[in-house]
């Protein structure tokens, strides 16, 4: 574990660096009237301190177990493939439109990670679909994308 | 008589049709994402914020504080007949609750949770009632220094009492602050941290990093592991609690309810804490501590009746100084933005109309609680049985479309997603989503109160110490920061941390 415990804390010692350069160029003003960079410039000192810390820390841990022990025995696979799914259905919404890419996503869902029988995947799928559209489509009124490949082919 | 006064104003708003409407859907909904594991109420309240949106403001937020109370009874049916927590408040619960339902006696369990959490809730809400108006006449006082060194006295509390090592928890919180700074400046309205992207003018939206953090990276931890849980398949009869169990029960409730009240008006505190404690002091004052863990009914009171009341005590922060004490408050601070009210000292004089009838709609969801709990319990068992293969693409898409509605922008989707999988990675790591989300709530408003009490002294950072309030809030919050280089202060820590992952 000492080793992701490296690799975590120095990810986040780089976001503090990215930080308080963020903050400089921002412009710290003075003490008298703090500019717009000031707060994140000491927020991202006091950052690059803890993840340092919290680096030295972990370089004086026991070796322990490698960093894929976090991961052994657990269907790890699943999480980048549903994120890959998540992330296709964000870029899809709006050309092909809400009940399309909706169907296809529960219809994904339901049959490849559980691997649902048919009747289930389909019918879920559906079911999902149409819940949603109700609940924020019809109730709440929020205009959900119809696609604009249908508005080009039409 | 002011408060009878203001009470019955409170009525008048919660007693309309549609407040009582909104009332029940929110516990109802509580009671539901209580009872199912996997969604908590912070993803549900998050998911629901749209709905608030067409609403009036009192009846938006009476909702979503129906889903949090709501969600506390709920949490401990789960607990009791699955021996999984329904919500972290509830996983003490597991202990005895389920050893009861073993030894055929789910029913009284379930009573007393029931039972005993509404009369802590009720606890809570007559002490919010008394306490609230006291404090937003001290807080009148309060100037930027004061809000400065409170948040941080909040942040520094709710480190402490994260599941992993300080400094991570700290990390957490800059984090979320830089996040809550990204945006036009509230001060001088120059864009920052926004890569030329329109999106992030009005900064980072709370619902996408909510469900990211909270809704989407559960379902990763979820999936990666087969969810298996067994159901007390028996009938679950005699929900009333005899006369020697409410002999074993009274003073757990009365004792959990004042523990539970005084921590959920600590910044930082709050349901899981005071839950903990409570099993804690139950177990050390008991005169058969021993047959704690084995099926005490009081081990099933105490929590579940501090639980309630500290949901009900976390209200008085941020009604009356406008500080969210813990996650499920920050999203409440935020429908209250949403619909242009500032939370603070001067909520209950300028809209006394929401703050006694947010108070008073909290009477009668409690009522409503008890009813819901006790004759539903079979309704409650069934949904318990929906297999999470079926629920895990449902709440996906939830999420998905619930942040969606938000802004309608499919930008929002990509920042979940993108939280999701931090937060997934986050767990691995031991890094606490919760003052990630607190400290980028809290960003903005202490970056305006710290740079307007500079201004105000003159760039003198003396300021915060001359004052005494803001004084003691530094010194507390450096005795939390730097106990834990004292070895038993450390040990108590690791311990309460140790319970609350358990």
């Amino acid at each position: 574990m000492r080793a992701g415990q490296a690799i975590a804390a120095a990810f986040w010692l780089a976001f503090a660096l990215g930080t308080i350069y963020a903050g400089r160029n921002l412009g710290l003003g003075s003490l008298h009237d703090p500019g717009s960079g000031f707060m994140i410039f000491w927020v991202g000192v006091a950052m690059a301190v803890l993840s340092l810390a919290t680096l030295i820390a972990s370089a004086r841990q026991p070796a322990g177990e490698a960093l894929g022990a976090l991961w052994t025995g657990l269907r790890w696979r699943v999480i980048p493939y549903v994120t890959v799914l998540l992330v296709l259905y964000a870029l899809l919404l709006p050309v092909l439109g809400f009940p399309l890419v909706t169907v296809l996503l529960m219809l994904l869902l339901f049959k490849t990670v559980e691997q649902q029988n048919w009747a289930v995947a389909i019918g879920g799928a559906l079911a999902s679909a149409g819940a949603a559209y109700l609940v924020f489509g019809r109730w709440l009124g929020t205009q959900l994308p119809s696609g604009t490949i249908w508005e080009m082919l039409s | 008589m002011d408060i009878l006064h203001n009470m019955a104003l409170g009525f008048s708003v919660a007693l309309q049709a549609t407040n009582l409407l909104y009332c029940f859907i929110g516990v109802f909904i509580g009671t539901l994402v209580g009872v199912l594991p996997g969604i908590g109420p912070v993803a549900a309240m998050s998911l629901l914020l749209p709905v608030t949106f067409n609403s009036s403001p009192e009846a938006g937020i009476i909702m979503l504080a129906g889903i949090y109370y709501g969600s506390m009874y709920g949490g401990s049916t789960t607990a009791i007949l699955v021996n999984i927590p329904g919500e972290a408040a509830s996983v003490v619960t597991t202990l005895d609750g389920y050893k009861m339902a073993q030894q055929g006696r789910a029913g009284p369990a379930l009573g007393i949770a029931a039972f005993g959490s509404f009369i802590a809730g009720t606890f809570a809400v007559i002490g919010l009632m008394i306490v609230a108006p006291a404090l937003a006449r001290l807080a009148v006082k309060f100037g930027p220094a004061e809000y400065f060194s409170l948040m941080i006295l909040g942040l520094s509390i709710v480190a402490y009492l994260s599941h992993g090592p300080l400094l991570k928890a700290l990390t957490m919180a800059c984090v979320g602050l830089v996040l809550g700074l990204v945006g036009l400046d509230s001060i001088n309205g120059s864009a920052r941290l926004t890569f030329n992207q329109l999106e992030l003018i009005d900064g980072v939206g709370l619902v996408p990093i909510v469900m990211g953090l909270f809704g989407v990276a559960e379902i990763f931890s979820n999936l990666e592991r087969k969810l298996t849980r067994e159901i007390f398949d028996t009938r679950v009869r005699g929900l009333l609690p005899s006369k020697q169990d409410w002999k074993e029960s009274g003073w757990p409730i009365a004792r959990g309810s004042v523990l539970g009240f005084l921590l959920g008006i600590l910044p930082g505190g709050g349901a899981v804490i005071s839950s903990f404690i409570s099993y804690a002091l139950e177990k050390r004052i008991s005169k058969t501590p021993e047959a704690f863990g084995k099926g005490a009914i009081a081990g099933v009171a105490g929590p579940e009746s501090a639980n309630n009341a500290a949901a009900g005590g976390g209200f008085i922060p941020l009604m009356t100084l406008g500080i969210p004490p813990n996650v499920v408050m920050a999203l409440l601070l935020g429908a209250f933005i949403v619909h242009g009210l500032q939370p603070g000292p001067l909520l209950m004089v300028q809209n006394p109309n929401i703050f006694w009838g947010i108070v008073a709609s909290m009477y009668i969801g409690n009522i409503m609680l008890l009813i819901l709990n006790l004759p539903l319990i079979g309704l409650w068992v069934q949904v318990l049985k929906i297999p999470y293969k079926i629920l895990f693409p449902m709440i996906l898409l939830f999420c998905l479309i619930g942040v969606y509605s938000t802004s309608s922008s499919i930008f929002d989707l990509y920042v979940m997603i993108s939280f999701g999988v931090l937060g997934y990675l986050m767990r691995k790591f031991e890094y606490e989503p919760a003052p990630l989300v607190l400290a980028f709530v809290l960003g903005q408003i202490m970056e305006n109160n710290l740079r307007k009490a500079l201004i105000i002294s003159n760039g003198e950072f003396s300021t915060f110490i001359e004052r005494p309030i803001s004084l003691v809030c530094l010194i507390l919050a450096a005795a939390i920061l730097l106990s834990p280089l004292l070895p038993k202060l450390r040990a108590r820590r690791k311990e309460l941390a140790v319970e609350e992952a358990n």
